[in-house]
């Protein structure tokens, strides 16, 4: 009896122990997988790749001449300023006055840029290097390579101009940024490459992406990159460089592919009100996206307050600079013509002045999104148009001159309140002013979009003056030097990899 | 005779030999007595008294049950029974007992036994020639079968009445005498009282008491009988059996490392938590404060760290189950020391406890740490970092017995005095010196304090007299935040427990309530619990026990409001109240209005912690030596927190982006607002359900009286389910019924979606972990005097993403242990050492990191919902949880550890000394690496780290007599950490002043500062000494810095003095700690840049002393301006030279010191009037903790924990009580 009850114990254990094992110790996980399927991995992309709501660089238009700077409002009816702005002014001060340790101190969500973008760079490599451990179709990894190597070369274009001097300045000697191209981590430490040799992969990693996106994948809406997406970079990519005929090339690919630009006056409200039905990158409304992404509602939450909810004048707002470029028509109240409508539609306008009777300012608002519906940055065919226009007066070559003025031409009409008064035409003929005005166009048209100012301001050697007022009411003026054109590399990136040389400032 | 006995009885334990000789004579004795009536009964009274000298002589012997097992092969032709007796004599060392007269006159005899038991022989032997035996020890009786019988049959019933006494004449109640060799027995009442009916005359009874040394009675005819018992002088070791959860083994077969501690040896007030009183307590263990508010958790650490990304939490076992914490452990909040923001639920967790904080502390019985490999390697990879093994009281039988115990303590508050800030008019002098200097800062706030006041007058807003008047006033305010926050905060605790039972079933219960009031005003904790144990032996071979225990704990505590900190740091200038006594509003940094007393009363967080525990136990002795026990418990612990701040706060005022009740509803702010009315309320609920379910077989043997194995394969699985949700909500209304109101969907003037309600989504949490193990333990002894350990253990989860190759490998150790004092040898000496024992072990464990992996694991992001699908496209989208590090493996660690335990004279200096080495290999460490990898650093097995420590524990009992006991404890630690081959590091000098920084010939926490030189006399500006050091490398940070020292100290050592006079005892413990290096807090509170101190800030007031241009010699820098800027180091990195004084030698100090702890003060009633009041026992006590420290002068009189950013540690008084029925 003994021994059998021995032999049931141990039976019982055993036999309990280990058919039951295989189940109970069965990996699961609620949220958790290992990607085995170009699905998953398409997925993964999506998450990591694509840039999507990341806020990346929203600073940039502070070091621009789009911003003003008006110190602290004072409350209402008094002299005492008002503390509320204080973070703004705090948060955007450093950055206004391109002071060189901007990135010393405890880096806001966006500012970090270097490291959100190599982190991207990281998502983009390590779908290239799991791309033959998944089961699919080939076409679908062909595609999905398309795409990151899309990516990873519009991450270093922000980076290499945001870190590196413009490529026309000495791009084989002045340093650009590192280029890691494998996902893999590793502890050695990589020197920055020239701003020369962070091109060249960009425009390797774009011309090989142009082929795979054409030969596999049409994206199935504007959020996703297909080959025109690819001409679109390679567009600016060679406008950046200087290699005009490329660059022509590109945009006009871009453009005979996609030739819808969006009317603007078909986004006003019927009665010319101030709401819009839609905005520029409305993606329902708006055909001549190429490519969006971005949007996060923490965006003006830095450096300006949301639209609407202080009544006075924050410390930073849309210079009058830039508002004074654009052709106000009839006047800002008229309801017929409203002349150039990207005063009108671009920004927001705080509709509580200090003083009654003046006109409302520019808030930076209907361009960066305030919407759950679709993104604020990207690529426009405007912008390809205006690269378009840009390289011809520069070439300068037979009938360039014209070709461009009228590019801008179609631009302007799609961008004018032509419902009562029709567009005249302009008509330049010397080429130094048709610049001038190309580059005034390129403003109007592209501001607090994708940091185009500031690259523009760089490549174009324009001066910049900034008068920044502090809490105290103190204005100070800073002006723009050359070698505050490559930001200071954050002391964080600096921290981890001592081979990285500090930017002269 | 009978006076010979004690001198037989001490030769016989010495030598077999003397034993027969003096043997020879008894016989000779007995041989004389012939067999007349008279002499007959003289010579049974004289065989009774040989019985009483052979039990005596049993003493020094093993169990008397071992005999049975001893084999013999005997082989005889026609021999002389005594020539037969010789013969088993040789062969077994059993020494015969007889009446040479009778033995003669018996036949002759054959024999031809193998393998035969001693009774088989004996039986076969001495069949049909009239004789009987006994074998007593290893003594064989012979005696007539005719005369024996009828006389031990038929003895006179004799009554032996006594009580059973301590030394300080308290009686005992449950007490077991015995008469010794049989099972007749009983136990004292509560007055100590026993009645015994003893077969003969003179038996010697056998008391016995736990904790007090085991005594020998002879009754010698008399019948009422006084026994004073003597207390066990303790080692630091108070326990002789060691618990390892998985088995109970004895202390001297044990070969791995244990230290153990009786809950009696503890001291508990209101605000201890279990883990506070074992602070000190134990060699090996440190218990850190993360936090001086109530209810939060301490950091547990055994033998130092072996992981570096990993938990290093021990694993607490309570009754043999390993307690899972209540909530997931997540490595950011666990790890921090500071630096880390808490997120909203972080607030929950601090005040959620750890593991064991269901456990009522008074339910302990003992408590015992497992620290080398051998004593862990059964519980596996998990036990890498310690065990800590908690036995709850069992109950006992006799009479029931009701305890009560209550406690009151009393803590002190934080004052200014301690902290050296500076005082209103020392503080509004510096914001005079900043406008007097005209420095400037990047940032400054100008509408409050001194600045305030200056700038309504500059501006015109007040006149000089005003200005004069409103400054005059600021320099008096002097407001005492410790006043307003906080409280003398006083603590109750109330514990009831009942026990008894007969001798085969035994319960035991408490109740326990504890109130904890934090000094904070706000921060209070309140628990019950409740247990029940029931031990029950069904049958001679089944023993079940079952128990239940129920807690619940309520803890109240801050939200985003950090009292301590604000009254450390708040410029003392700014008034608490307005001239009316009302509470005074400012605008604090956000901008808004700002109260910490209005902002604490409409915000908090209230956390309840529910928690059952239920385990059940069998034993089954299926045959001698082979059992089987099977333990199965379920846990579940349900947690709920709340974390709130309702709309009249500033941090909601933020968000609505107006200061409460300024504007309108129909005001366009109203209508534009995020959240125009209403609140936040963070949520979390928990629950967390485990089972264990644990069979083992065990076969114990002892072979020739000498050899005993104990051998044990068991299996073991357990699954715990975490299931809840965390949710944030805006709208709370909690001044109105806490409702909910709606917040806008939208803002209203540009018709975007209210961000408010994007990214806050219910998050849920479901996590099954499931654990396989088998285990197996092996152990040996040969005469108690060797031992050999040996365990092994494998284990196997259902974690996602683990190490999948490197499953079910093993874990094993093993251990050797020599007794010397048991060796024959060495009783000689054993008056003076009384005991030395040496052991050794040797152990491999692995330990898993659990959020790394060598694969490429996505995850679907759990939060909020535009993570989990793209929104512009509505893909799925997936992140990364863990990048694929190739090539990870578990990390491997050996242990090798050294014990010596000795006693000296009785026990009376007893100690154990140790020495372990562990070497951990393919430890992972997080490299730090360039951000352009895409991540800021990367696990790799790279590294390995060698660990190795000494620890020494003594213990001296310098007086024990009847009315005075002097013992003194002594326990120190030290411990070796180096991390050798950690690859690549990332050298800044942050790393190198934070001891982070490994460099060879350097102690791994070494530390360099920069080299203070002294001040600009024009500027005030510290002077650093950047100067490369010549042949250095200046990328290395230390090329250009100064050793100055390693942060561990030295030696810790505690020691705890016990004193007891009668009835009052007095006990006192203190911490020393010699050598090591620290930093002062920052004298300059600057981050990357420098800038002038705030209106808001305090400033310590060291600085009283700083540089101004009228004072170029002073002992501290100047003011930092915005001229002071960052420039380039030698290496590349960015500072300046404040940063750099704040990290140099001038702010090194020596962190020598010695602390008291505590000081207790006992008293117990005299049983007299204990039993006068009903009562069995009564005491009463008072105690005082953190009453005084010394340190080295470095610190100038300042308090160090202060000097250094710590909270001070509060004084506080206790009273308690207790009281047993």
């Amino acid at each position: 009896m003994k021994k059998s009850v021995i032999y049931i114990l141990v039976f019982i254990i055993s036999t309990g122990f280990l058919s039951s094992c295989k189940k109970f110790l069965a990996e699961t996980s609620r949220d958790e997988i290992r990607p085995s399927t170009t699905a998953d991995l398409t997925s993964l992309m999506n998450g990591t790749a694509y840039p999507y709501q990341t806020p990346m660089d929203m600073y940039l238009d502070l070091l621009t001449d789009d911003i003003e700077c008006h110190g602290l409002p004072f409350l209402p009816n008094t002299t005492t300023p008002n503390t509320a702005y204080s973070s703004y002014l705090d948060n955007g001060s450093p950055l206004f006055s391109w002071n060189p340790s901007m990135f010393d101190v405890t880096l806001q969500f966006d500012q970090d840029s270097w490291q959100i973008y190599y982190k991207k760079i990281n998502g983009c490599n390590l779908i290239m290097d799991y791309l033959s451990k998944v089961t699919g179709p080939e076409k679908d990894k062909n595609a999905m390579l398309g795409q990151v190597l899309f990516l990873r070369a519009f991450y270093y274009l922000k980076l290499v101009n945001i870190y590196g001097q413009p490529y026309n300045l000495n791009p084989a000697t002045n340093l650009g940024v590192p280029l890691i191209l494998s996902s893999i981590v590793s502890d050695a430490r990589p020197l920055r490459n020239t701003v020369a040799e962070v091109y060249a992969q960009i425009e390797t990693d774009l011309l090989k992406s142009a082929q795979l996106l054409k030969d596999n994948y049409v994206p199935a809406n504007v959020f996703r990159v297909g080959h025109i997406t690819a001409y679109a970079l390679l567009s600016r990519v060679y406008l950046y460089m200087g290699n005009y005929d490329k660059a022509i090339q590109n945009a006009t690919d871009v453009i005979t592919v996609k030739p819808y630009f969006t009317d603007l006056k078909t986004l006003l409200s019927p009665t010319g009100g101030l709401s819009a039905t839609g905005q520029i990158y409305d993606v329902s409304s708006s055909p001549e996206l190429i490519w969006v992404y971005g949007q996060n509602p923490k965006n003006t939450f830095l450096y300006y307050p949301q639209a609407n909810s202080f009544s006075v004048f924050p410390p930073f707002t849309v210079s009058q600079n830039l508002y004074n470029l654009y052709d106000p028509g009839a006047g800002y109240l008229s309801t017929t013509n409203k002349g150039d409508l990207r005063a009108y539609l671009y920004f927001s306008k705080y509709t509580n002045t200090p003083v009654s009777g003046t006109l409302p300012y520019p808030g930076r608002g209907a361009k960066i999104g305030q919407s759950q519906l679709y993104g604020d940055r990207g690529i426009r065919l405007s912008e390809m148009y205006l690269n378009r226009a840009e390289a011809k007066i520069r070439r300068a070559q037979g009938t360039d001159l014209t070709d461009a003025l009228a590019d801008l031409n179609t631009l302007r009409i799609n961008r004018y309140d032509t419902r009562t008064v029709a567009y005249v035409p302009v008509n330049i003929t010397d080429p130094a002013a048709l610049f001038t005005f190309c580059q005034n166009e390129r403003r109007k048209e592209l501001c607090l979009e994708e940091g185009h100012r500031w690259f523009d301001i760089r490549r174009w050697g324009l001066p910049v003056t900034h008068t920044l007022i502090d809490a105290n009411g103190q204005s100070t003026n800073y002006t723009l030097t050359g070698l505050q054109y490559a930001l200071p590399i954050p002391y964080t990136a600096i921290n981890n990899n001592y081979n990285l040389v500090q930017n002269p400032r | 005779m009978y006076q010979h006995s004690p001198l037989l009885n001490a030769l016989m334990g010495v030598s077999g030999l003397f034993l027969t000789k003096h043997n020879k004579c008894m016989k000779k004795n007995i041989y004389n007595l012939t067999c007349s009536p008279k002499r007959m009964r003289r010579k049974i009274w004289l065989i009774m008294k040989l019985t009483g000298i052979i039990l005596l002589a049993g003493i020094m012997q093993l169990s008397a049950a071992v005999y049975s097992q001893k084999h013999l092969t005997l082989k005889l032709k026609d021999a002389k029974l005594i020539e037969v007796f010789a013969e088993i004599k040789a062969a077994t060392g059993y020494t015969f007992v007889y009446n040479t007269d009778e033995i003669e006159t018996k036949s002759n005899v054959s024999v031809n036994i193998t393998n035969g038991t001693l009774q088989e022989v004996l039986d076969k032997v001495l069949n049909g020639q009239g004789l009987k035996y006994t074998i007593v020890d290893n003594v064989v009786v012979i005696s007539s079968l005719k005369i024996s019988t009828p006389l031990i049959v038929t003895p006179p019933p004799i009554i032996v009445k006594g009580r059973v006494i301590n030394e300080q004449g308290e009686a005992l109640l449950g007490a077991t005498v015995v008469i010794k060799g049989t099972p007749i027995g009983a136990t004292t009442d509560k007055n100590g009282r026993f009645t015994l009916k003893i077969p003969e005359v003179d038996v010697t009874l056998v008391i016995t008491y736990i904790g007090y040394q085991r005594q020998e009675v002879i009754t010698d005819g008399k019948t009422e009988l006084t026994i004073t018992l003597k207390s066990v002088i303790t080692s630091l070791v108070g326990v002789d059996i060691v618990s390892t959860g998985y088995q109970d083994i004895k202390k001297l077969n044990f070969a791995g490392s244990a230290t153990s501690i009786k809950a009696t040896d503890l001291t508990f007030n209101g605000t201890n938590t279990l883990e506070q009183a074992l602070q000190g307590k134990l060699t090996g263990l440190v218990i850190q404060n993360t936090s001086g508010l109530v209810g939060t958790r301490q950091k547990t650490m055994v033998r130092g760290q072996s992981t570096l990304l990993g938990s290093q939490d021990p694993i607490w076992v309570v009754d043999g189950i390993i307690q899972e914490d209540p909530l997931p452990f997540k490595v950011s909040t666990l790890n921090a020391l500071g630096g880390i923001t808490p997120d909203n639920f972080d607030y929950v967790r601090n005040f959620v406890g750890n593991a064991i904080s269901w456990l009522n502390p008074l339910d302990i019985e003992d408590i015992t740490i497992l620290k080398d490999a051998s004593a862990t390697a059964i519980y596996g990879v998990r036990a890498t970092n310690g065990v800590i093994v908690i036995n709850r009281k069992k109950g006992k039988s006799g009479p029931p017995i009701i305890s009560y115990s209550t406690s009151v303590n009393i803590g002190e508050k934080v004052t200014y005095d301690r902290l050296n800030m500076m005082n209103s008019k020392e503080r509004v002098a510096v914001s005079k010196e900043i406008w007097d200097r005209g420095l400037t800062a990047s940032v400054t706030n100008n509408n409050i304090g001194y600045a305030g006041e200056l700038n309504d007058y500059l501006f015109g807003r007040s006149t000089y007299d005003q200005f004069n008047a409103n400054v005059s006033k600021l320099e008096t305010v002097n407001v005492n935040w410790f006043n307003l926050l906080f409280r003398v905060p006083i603590s109750t605790n109330h514990s009831i427990s009942l026990s008894g039972g007969n001798e085969n079933t035994q319960y035991y219960s408490s109740f326990g309530y504890s109130l904890v009031n934090g000094t904070a005003i706000g921060n209070d904790s309140k628990s019950y619990t409740a247990n029940m144990r029931v031990t029950s032996r069904l049958t001679d071979k089944i023993n079940i026990s079952a128990t239940l225990a129920v807690s619940q704990a309520n803890t109240n505590g801050f939200y985003s409001v950090e009292p301590y900190k604000y009254a450390a740091v708040i410029n003392r200038s700014i008034p608490a109240f307005d001239t009316a006594g009302d509470r005074l509003f400012y605008r604090d940094r956000t901008g808004y209005l700002f109260n910490i007393m209005n902002e604490r009363d409409n915000s908090g967080s209230t956390n309840k912690n529910f928690s059952v525990n239920t385990n059940f136990n069998l034993n089954y002795d299926i045959i001698k030596g082979l059992r089987f026990s099977s333990l199965f418990s379920i846990n579940q612990s349900i947690v709920t927190g709340d974390s709130y701040a309702s709309q009249q706060t500033a941090q909601i005022a933020a968000l609505r982006r107006w200061d409460y009740g300024t504007v309108l509803v129909t005001d366009p702010a109203y209508i534009s607002s995020q959240i125009p009315m209403g609140g936040i309320d963070n949520q979390v609920d928990n629950r967390s359900n485990t089972w264990n379910f644990r069979n083992s077989l065990s076969y114990s043997h002892v072979f020739n009286a000498k050899h005993a194995f104990t051998v044990m394969i068991g299996q073991d699985v357990n699954s715990t389910h975490l299931t809840g949700f965390s949710t944030t909500q805006y709208g709370y209304m909690p001044e109105r019924g806490s409702f909910f109101i709606d917040i806008p969907s939208t803002i209203t003037t540009n018709a975007s979606v209210n961000p408010l309600l994007v990214g806050q989504p219910r998050i849920t949490l479901d996590r099954l972990t499931n654990n396989a193990g088998g285990y197996g333990t092996m152990n040996y002894s040969y005469d108690n005097r060797y031992a050999i350990n040996f365990s092994i253990r494998t284990d196997a989860s259902n974690r996602f993403g683990q190490f999948t190759g490197e499953r079910f490998k093993p874990v094993y150790a093993g251990g050797l242990r020599w007794n010397v004092t048991k060796e024959k040898w060495a009783e000689k000496i054993n008056q003076v050492l009384s005991n030395l024992s040496f052991r050794t072990s040797f152990g491999y464990q692995r330990n898993i990191i659990s959020s790394v992996s060598p694969d490429l694991i996505a995850r679907v992001p759990l939060s909020p919902a535009s993570e989990v699908y793209d929104l512009f496209t509505g893909e799925p989208r997936l992140l990364i949880s863990s990048l694929p590090y190739g090539n990870l493996r578990w990390e491997k660690k050996g242990t090798l550890n050294l014990g010596v335990d000795f006693g000296f004279i009785n026990n009376r200096i007893s100690g154990t000394f140790e020495y372990y080495f562990s070497n951990v290999n393919d430890l992972i460490v997080t490299l730090p690496v360039p951000t352009e990898y895409g991540v800021a650093s990367m696990p790799k097995n790279g590294g390995s780290m060698t660990n190795s420590g000494i620890e020494l524990g003594l213990n001296f009992v310098a007086v024990r007599s009847k009315d005075y006991t002097l013992n003194i404890t002594f326990n120190t630690s030290k411990t070796y950490n180096q991390l050798t081959n950690t690859g690549n590091q990332t050298q800044t000098w942050t790393s190198a002043t934070s001891g982070g920084y490994f460099a060879d010939n350097f102690p791994v926490t070494g530390f360099w500062a920069f080299d203070f030189k002294g001040i600009n006399p024009q500027t005030g500006y510290p002077i650093i000494d950047l100067a490369v050091a010549d042949g250095k490398d200046p990328k290395d940070p230390t090329s250009f810095m100064k050793y100055v020292g390693k942060k561990n100290p030295d030696l810790t050592a505690g020691f705890g003095l016990n004193f007891r006079y009668k009835m009052l005892s007095f006990s006192s413990g203190m911490y020393l700690q010699l050598g090591g290096k620290t930093f002062l807090s920052p004298a300059y509170n600057v981050s990357n840049t420098p800038a002038l101190p705030n209106e808001y800030d305090n400033l310590s007031r060291e600085l009283l002393q700083r540089w101004t241009p009228a004072n170029t010699t002073a002992m501290f820098p100047g003011l930092p301006d915005a001229k002071n800027t960052n420039f380039a180091l030698p290496n590349g990195e960015f500072s300046n030279p404040y940063v750099m004084y704040n990290y140099s030698t001038a702010r090194v100090v020596n962190a020598t010191s010695l602390r008291i702890n505590n000081i207790n003060v006992n008293y117990t009633l005299p049983v007299k009037i204990s039993n006068m009041l009903r009562c069995r026992n009564v005491s009463a006590g008072f105690g005082v903790s953190n009453p005084f420290y010394w340190v080295s002068k470095d610190f100038k009189g300042i308090d160090p924990e202060v000097a250094t950013g710590a909270q001070p540690r509060a004084r506080s008084y206790s009273f308690h009580l207790n009281v047993s029925f």
